[in-house]
């Protein structure tokens, strides 16, 4: 009797505890992704510029994440919710070259690309 | 097993010392040029570390990058898997698969390092031996080598999707058709051979990337030199001309140029069919399109394994090979393949059980039941190049054999 007295005891207490379990969810409220506007500081760049072009990308939805791509060039996150970046380009990549943000969260996803020509 | 080393080698000397800038996928060109012997199966396995950090402008070091993004240096560690088997003895079939352990690059203006890891390009590489003078020692080897872009080509850092230059995989399936040229000289202690080559890529066009690697030509000159039993040295020449890049229908200006890279190497043949060599690809001259980061050096690792397949060696218990007469007889040879080649020669005389060769002692030991006659055996292995305890094989016989098999000191 005192066995299952214990087992009791130690159910409830198990019980008890997955109540207690915490909530991953997040607490921020998403809507689908939008970017509102993906900006540069520059449109035109020479290859050896010695100052990246600096692209914001400004987007609502809640809870988001950035991805940002280009084909050639050296870009780079620049604060920490990945919003901002820089773009310079070496001699490979003179032309223009397409640079694209993809913003998502558990909604969706959206992308929005801006253009910045590498000249010699 | 020299032989193995030779197209070890060979593979060693081919590759391709790019520039960085805008280059991706396998740093080995791969293939090789020599063909492999039947049921010969070959497993080698290299490391590769490159370091570049050097621009050049045409054929000057340039000293003015002094620009925002400009690189302190780019480097690589690469692993290469390469399985190598013949149909027959004209016939060969290759396969390699790469792997990037690390590939990164370290900005000069900002703390920074790009790094990106994981599966580069697999290749299957078929070759076939056109013509073999086995009077003047020389042979000539085709090739043709498709790359497959199995690897990532979309990885990201830092919420960053990286450039093609820095992907793992080329994204790109690639074709390279290839001519060899090899010739021995005394017996077999000294090998030349030369490797013209040419690859073309598959244009990239995705919804990211629409990308065209330049056209590459090479051309290999090498020279191999037995120094020893287990000792071989060699010097590679590795000329090549990669054409420019074409990025969205416009060329790329600052991608491919001229290289010539000089390759010494050596390699040790270890007991049991291993061996192991190494090699330095540094470049002696180069001539790039526009502004490029080059290559300073490539280092090369590499162990190898051989295996007879398909041996007609019987599965016998202990019992059964116990009750059987033996005999333990001299056998001259040198490696894996002699080794082959003596017990299929021995099966081939009746009576014969079971037959081993020992590569380090020279003995064959054959188990048979009754009887065999001891002289005919002499007699098909002599005939089969080998000298042994009875019959010292004829020339026209030794000379038949393959390079790797001279044993004969002064060949």
């Amino acid at each position: 009797m005192r066995v299952f007295t214990y087992l009791f005891a130690i159910a409830g207490l198990l019980l008890l505890g997955s109540c207690d379990k915490e909530d991953n969810t997040s607490d921020v409220t998403t809507e689908l992704p939008a970017i509102d506007s993906l900006t540069t500081s520059m449109t035109i760049m020479q290859f050896g510029s010695t100052k990246p072009a600096v692209l914001n990308c400004f987007a609502t939805g809640g809870d988001l994440t950035y991805i940002w791509e280009v084909d050639l060039g050296d870009l780079f996150v620049i604060n920490d919710s990945g919003s901002q970046a820089q773009y310079s380009a070496s001699p490979c990549c003179i032309g223009e070259k397409t640079i694209n943000c993809t913003v998502s969260n558990n909604k969706g996803e959206v992308s929005k690309s801006i253009v910045v020509t590498i000249t010699e | 097993m020299l032989r193995i080393l030779s197209l070890f080698c060979i593979l060693s000397f081919a590759q391709q010392v790019n520039a960085q800038c805008c280059s991706a996928g396998n740093p080995s060109s791969g293939g090789g040029s020599g063909n492999m012997a039947k049921n010969y199966l070959s497993v080698s396995s290299s490391y590769l570390h490159s370091y570049s950090d050097t621009y050049y402008m045409g054929d000057a070091i340039y000293d003015g990058a002094t620009w925002f993004s400009h690189l302190e240096n780019s480097r690589f560690d690469f692993g290469l898997l390469n399985l190598s088997y013949g149909i027959n003895n004209k016939l060969s079939i290759s396969t390699e698969l790469g792997y990037f352990i690390n590939k990164s690059m370290d900005y000069s203006f900002i703390d920074a390092t790009r790094k990106a890891s994981g599966l580069g390009d697999a290749a299957i590489d078929i070759r076939y031996q056109v013509a073999n003078f086995k009077k003047q020692l020389a042979s000539i080897t085709a090739s043709i080598k498709t790359s497959i872009p199995i690897g990532e080509f979309d990885q990201m850092d830092r919420n960053v999707i990286l450039p093609i230059d820095i992907q793992p995989s080329s994204g790109s399936f690639k074709l390279r058709t290839a001519l060899s040229f090899s010739k021995r000289f005394y017996g077999s202690k000294f090998s030349l051979n030369s490797f013209i080559s040419s690859e073309f890529s598959q244009r990239i066009n995705t919804d990211r990337t629409d990308y065209k690697y330049g056209n590459l030509y090479s051309f290999v000159l090498s020279a191999s030199h037995r120094t020893s039993k287990k000792i071989s040295t060699g010097l590679g020449l590795n000329f090549t001309r990669r054409e420019k890049a074409i990025n969205r229908g416009l060329v790329v200006e600052s991608t491919g140029g001229t290289f010539i890279n000089l390759q010494p190497r050596i390699s040790y043949q270890l007991p049991e069919g291993f061996g192991i060599s190494t090699s330095i690809n540094t470049p002696i001259y180069r001539n790039v399109n526009g502004i490029q980061l080059t290559n300073k050096y490539v280092l090369v690792f590499g162990v190898s394994k051989g295996f007879a397949l398909k041996k007609i060696k019987p599965i016998l218990s202990d019992i059964l090979l116990q009750s059987y007469n033996e005999n333990t007889l001299f056998v001259d040879g040198i490696c894996g393949m002699c080794k082959t080649r003596i017990e299929d020669l021995a099966y081939s005389v009746k009576g014969v059980k079971w037959a081993e060769w020992d590569l380090q002692s020279k003995q064959l030991t054959v188990k048979f039941e009754d009887d065999i006659n001891t002289e005919k055996l002499a007699k098909s292995l002599s005939k089969g190049g080998h000298d042994n305890w009875m019959f010292t094989a004829k020339d026209k016989a030794y000379n038949n054999l393959h390079s790797c098999c001279k044993y004969r000191s002064g060949h």
